[in-house]
């Protein structure tokens, strides 16, 4: 039986490969096997073109799911309904407590680029709050699913199944208000994409659109109702164009036509016609003029639709019986065509405009951002330039800043990038690839292409340069290593000792020896002249080569062995050898002082080695992927890294710290280089571009150690000078540029906080002390320390709150008390001459001396307070991660930013006002636009939860301090936003 | 075009799936991914040209996975080839383990199951297609080797095409081909 498979299956082998002639005479060779033979073409002919092309895993993973499973933070309690592209489930959710609509996405609808978008646009979506509209409540990915969480609208039907029994004008009147809800979407930017009678539903007679925004992401999942008109229009159909609001009018404009019976007035048909029409330039410009049109409809006036003729006008005018209309007729006068006549809604034109300007700034913050975390530069870019001007603040220029331009880019030799090197002291780099035939040099500064090396054949080449730049080192497959003059080019040497490929070049720093590794683990020390110094072998290649700064020793990074050796190249002596990486060492660098060695690996790590005996320092981690060349900075301890992940990172050798990370590779970042100036770092891609970034215009996040257990405080003395406090009073500084953190003593204080010119404590002993920041102490009074629960700065006097609800003012004036709350008070804060208490139920009192001005209670304890200059709004951030604007002194609530999913521990009012900064212990930091009360920004740098927030007088930084746990250090980060150029 | 005339000690593999059969889903699932990632990990080597292919040893993280699940170091693997057919087997029937138990829990009592369920193409079942290839594949073993061993690679392991190629020692085109071929011959088989 297998013999005669075996033959039937060569012959399918030969006939698959064949022409129509030549598959005839294999049919004819089949004999027996003919009838099988064709059997099988025609099942190859016929085969589904996805048969078994989704991995089996995928195929198992759940899409299905049961009742009281858990899915993230929602606990599933029926199926509602199953497409193409998912299920819809019903769901509760934790946190806050509700039931939604969960849509869990099956598993390979969106590709990875889908992916992104929609993420990023899940924030989009959560901003359209419309009654006619399910609110997507946020979307995400739950272990690699998609899964959407959205308004549920039970018990309710679809628009066409509602329809059924009303008269038109009933029908207009709900295809109107769905036309609204989809235009509402369209003026802040989001398409439906799929609007269809399924996702117009109808509940207690008012139409709800669902399932917003994901169609376009599903890209080929799209249902097609078969026997029916397809709601597609032409350009989705074919792709040919992008979606826009038109699209969504046609759909609009189908569900229309299905909604009218036959006796339909020619009117509306040509409003259905116009909607429908296949140009996207012939339809409705927006859904709102198809619902007007709709609207005129019924008012009994002509529809734009029609191109209607005077007498036409006039009907209409006599239906609505207008005593004008007759009288004008009766006098014969024509009508002027196009006349519009008012409706009767008074649309404020220039209010829409604004608010339409505002939705679109906002959406391109949220598409940026979400591009952002993708590492889309392309795109971030792209919304970034499409934000209104006039609205661009903090948060635009913090993610411009993100988005960095390279001072340049520079095109290398060809896409694939095989190897590439920077020059030692000259801002010369080369490169080659394995598109192009060429080892390319250039010239960084001007630009120019100073040699072109074509390639032997189809051999790769790695390559080197001299510290000058004077000199090309090129290694082959074939084992050779060649040296040739920049710019002339004429060929130096050519050593052919090696015979197997070269897998790395590398020059010492006085020019005098280059190095080269092969792939048979043998590694070849030459001198300027090509004439072999030393050899040594390190078993199973190494990728990662390094000399030290003074050219005595070498460094070698194993591949196969993982480990990294030392030299000396006097003798030939392995001096140490160290492990510790989990996959090949890809890339060394020694630093300047001769002091440290940096291994890079495909494990994604980076390791910092002593110099001197391979003894373990640091292990930087937060690449995504493999690193593939790292690169110490010719005078600041930092270290450079390169990786598969798109980004190049530029970290604190000392500290540990990121630094930078830089954006903009579109491939594997395959070599870092920095420039003899220290001011710029060279990166290739495997993309085949060159990026010279200039570091000086640093504005992405740097992380800096906190203090232990938690940064409580917060300020900014100066722009660069940033005070850090923590409950206990316990007080550092760090400065921003410099990244260096330091200390103050721990003295063992009960509490304390910042103040205008130095801090707050409290002794054990009660002593209510003041130390400025030359360190002078202050006794400012005396308080019960085991009693103290709260502490505040007040012009120059403390005010503190304990356990018994009592209120203690300290200070020079003398010292004043009162019962101020019946509880533990948690905080206080005085603002613009006022005294503000928060007691542990949430009561929240505000003081003016010791009278009483105002009082509000909320249910959920108010934790974090802020206000603004002149003292006018107090902004109270609340344990359930909402924030309430209340006005001062009266207290009346004016507003409420809702976003975060933990309670706010710290605010701040931006200085210019504009802006509020919330840190939460959901982990993140977000920014809100005060006057419209929406979230601008979130912003995640913490682990698990943020503390304090504070800003640069100049408001072009944010500080927040936040933590990973009791036990763990805790960080401050810095966010920049700086002014444009 | 001929069956593999060295297939790896029984004992191997079965020691594997016994040790895996023993644990839960979440042990299951690391061993796929660890070896799954090693994998790729060699594929993606080999395609930049940068291993020796004489001397492939799985990572540590493989043999961890190993050593938890079976208990003791499973003998070095002698030869890549060796190495590919004992992880594609391993990949192959934890997938087959888990479609097996979604299908038993499907006909079985317990908490009210959601019935709704939604396929790719025609009316066939995930697991359902799952179980059929992978009793079907037995079948392809005995007609050509590198059929089975595209489709353990491609649909139980998951690879992309230029992985599987890389891993075989053949081309691209080659994998098409096959694939081809191993389509045909699954839908025969399968319908």
């Amino acid at each position: 039986m297998s013999e005669r498979d075996r033959r039937l299956d060569a012959l399918l082998a030969r006939a698959l490969d064949a022409t129509s002639e030549e598959r005839a005479v294999i049919l004819a060779e089949a004999g027996a096997l003919r009838g099988e033979l064709e059997e099988m073409l025609g099942l190859h002919a016929g085969a589904p073109r996805d048969f078994l092309e989704t991995p089996a895993r995928e195929r198992l993973r759940r899409t299905t799911r049961d009742v009281g499973e858990r899915v993230g933070r929602f606990t599933i309690r029926g199926a509602l309904a199953a497409g193409g592209s998912g299920t819809v489930y019903e769901a509760e959710q934790d946190l806050p407590r509700r039931v939604v609509a969960l849509k869990l996405m099956r598993a390979g609808v969106l590709s990875d680029r889908a992916q992104a978008r929609f993420l990023g646009e899940a924030e989009t979506l959560a901003r359209l709050e419309h009654p006619g509209i399910a609110h997507v409540y946020e979307a995400g990915l739950h272990e690699g699913q998609p899964y959407i969480a959205m308004e549920l609208v039970p018990d309710a039907a679809t628009l066409t199944e509602h329809a059924t029994g009303l008269d038109l004008p009933a029908r207009l009147t709900l295809l109107a208000e769905a036309c609204d809800a989809v235009h509402f979407g369209h003026v802040r930017g989001v398409v439906h994409g799929d609007v269809k009678p399924a996702n117009l539903l109808v509940r207690d007679g008012h139409v709800k659109v669902v399932d917003y925004g994901i169609a376009e992401a599903e890209g080929a999942a799209r249902d097609i109702v078969a026997g029916t008109p397809a709601y597609m229009s032409p350009e989705q159909r074919d792709a040919t164009q992008p979606l826009d609001a038109r699209s969504d009018v046609y759909a609009l404009g189908v569900v229309l036509g299905e909604l009218l019976g036959p006796a339909a007035p020619s009117d509306v048909r040509a409003v259905v016609a116009r909607a429908t029409a296949p140009r996207q330039r012939d339809r409705y410009a927006s859904a709102a003029a198809l619902a007007d049109d709709l609207r005129r409809f019924m008012a009994h006036e002509p529809v734009t639709a029609r191109r209607a003729g005077w007498w036409h006008h006039v009907a209409l005018f006599a239906r609505r019986r207008t005593a004008v209309a007759v009288l004008l007729a009766s006098l014969g006068l024509a009508l002027i065509a196009g006349i519009t006549v008012s409706t009767g809604l008074a649309v404020d034109a220039e209010r829409a405009r604004a608010d339409a300007e505002r939705q679109a700034y906002l959406g391109t913050i949220s598409a940026a951002a979400g591009a952002l975390r993708l590492h889309d530069v392309r795109e971030a870019r792209t919304q970034l330039a499409r934000a209104p001007k006039s609205l661009r603040g903090w948060e635009w220029r913090h993610l411009v800043a993100q988005v960095r331009d390279p001072s340049a880019v520079l095109e290398g030799s060809g896409t694939a990038l095989h190897g590439a090197a920077v020059a030692g002291s000259a801002p010369v780099t080369a490169d080659t690839s394995s598109s192009k035939r060429n080892v390319r040099v250039r010239d960084i500064d001007s630009g120019r292409v100073l040699l072109d090396v074509p390639r032997k054949g189809l051999l790769r080449y790695c390559c080197a340069l001299a510290p000058d730049g004077d000199v090309l080192y090129t290694g082959r497959d074939d084992g050779a290593v060649d040296a040739r003059r920049v710019p002339s080019g004429e060929l130096l040497w050519e050593a052919r000792r090696a015979t197997a490929r070269v897998w790395r070049l590398a020059v010492s720093r006085d020019g005098a020896r280059i190095c080269a590794t092969c792939v048979d683990g043998t590694v070849f020390v030459y001198d300027a002249d090509g004439f072999i110094q030393r050899q040594l072998r390190h078993d199973g290649g190494a990728y990662g080569l390094a000399f030290s700064s003074d050219g005595k020793r070498l460094f070698t990074g194993g591949s196969t062995e993982r480990d990294v050796r030392a030299w000396d190249l006097a003798t030939g002596a392995q001096l140490w050898r160290a492990t510790g990486h989990d996959d090949n060492v890809e890339a060394l660098s020694v630093s300047s002082d001769d002091a440290l060695v940096a291994s890079g690996s495909m494990d994604g790590t980076i390791r910092v080695w002593g110099a001197n005996d391979g003894a373990r320092q640091l292990v930087l981690r937060g690449h995504a992927r493999g690193v593939k060349d790292v690169a110490f900075h010719p005078t600041k301890p930092w270290l450079a890294s390169g990786s598969v992940d798109t980004t190049v990172r530029v970290w604190d050798a000392h500290g540990g710290s990121l630094v930078l990370r830089l954006l903009g590779h579109e491939w594997q970042v395959r070599s870092v280089g920095w420039l003899a100036d220290g001011r710029r770092l060279v990166s290739h891609g495997r993309e085949g571009r060159i990026h010279v970034w200039d570091v000086e215009r640093r504005a992405v996040t740097p992380e800096l150690p906190g203090l232990e257990p938690q940064v409580a405080h917060l300020r900014f003395r100066t722009n660069h000078d940033l005070a850090l406090a923590s409950h206990g009073g316990r007080v550092a500084h760090a400065d921003v540029t410099s990244l260096r953190v330091i200390a103050g003593p721990d003295t063992g204080a009960e509490i304390g906080c910042l103040a205008e010119r130095g801090h707050l404590r409290v002794a054990r002993s009660g002593a209510v002390e003041h130390v400025s920041e030359d360190g002078t102490v202050r006794v400012l009074g005396t308080v019960d320390a085991a009693r103290v629960r709260a502490i505040a700065p007040l012009d120059g006097s403390a005010v503190l709150g304990d356990h018994d609800g009592r209120v203690r003012v300290v200070g020079a004036a003398g010292a004043l008390t009162w019962q101020a709350h019946e509880e533990p008070i948690v905080r206080v804060a005085s603002h613009g001459g006022l005294l503000v208490t928060t007691a542990r139920s949430g009561a929240v009192r505000i003081w003016r001396g010791k009278a009483r001005v105002a009082e509000f209670l909320s249910t959920r304890r108010g934790t974090a307070l802020a206000s603004d200059e002149d003292g006018r709004r107090l902004f109270v951030g609340r344990s359930d991660g909402s924030i309430e604007v209340r006005s001062l002194p009266g207290g009346q609530r004016l507003a409420r930013f809702t976003g975060h999913t933990g309670p706010i521990d710290g605010l701040a009012l931006s200085p210019d006002g504009s802006r509020l900064a919330s840190a939460s212990q959901d982990g993140t930091v977000r920014l809100w636009h005060v006057a419209w009360g929406v979230s601008l920004l979130t912003l995640q740098g913490h682990s698990i939860y943020a503390t304090s927030v504070a800003w640069s007088p100049d408001g072009t930084r944010l500080a927040s301090g936040g933590g990973a746990g009791l036990a763990s250090a805790c960080t401050v980060r810095i966010w920049e936003a700086p002014a444009a150029r | 075009m001929t069956p593999d005339p060295n297939p790896p000690p029984a004992g191997h593999v079965t020691q594997l799936l016994q040790g895996v059969q023993q644990e839960e889903d979440g042990a299951r699932d690391a061993l796929f991914e660890a070896v799954y990632a090693e994998l790729r990990a060699m594929a993606g080597a080999r395609m930049r040209g940068e291993r020796p292919s004489h001397t492939l040893q799985p990572t540590a993280l493989v043999h961890e996975a190993f050593v938890k699940l079976v208990g003791r170091d499973p003998a070095g693997f002698d030869g890549r080839r060796h190495f590919l057919h004992a992880a594609a087997r391993a990949m192959r029937q934890i997938l087959v383990d888990h479609a097996r138990a979604r299908a038993a829990q499907k006909r079985g009592g317990g908490a009210q199951r959601v019935t709704l369920e939604e396929t790719s193409h025609g009316t066939i079942d995930p697991g359902e297609e799952v179980l059929q290839v992978h009793e079907a594949i037995a079948k392809l073993e005995s007609i050509d080797v590198q059929l089975a061993r595209v489709v353990e690679l491609r649909y139980f392991a998951g690879l992309k095409v230029e992985e599987t190629a890389s891993l075989m020692d053949v081309t691209e085109r080659t994998v098409y081909r096959l694939w081809e071929r191993a389509r045909i011959w699954l839908l025969r088989e399968m319908t």
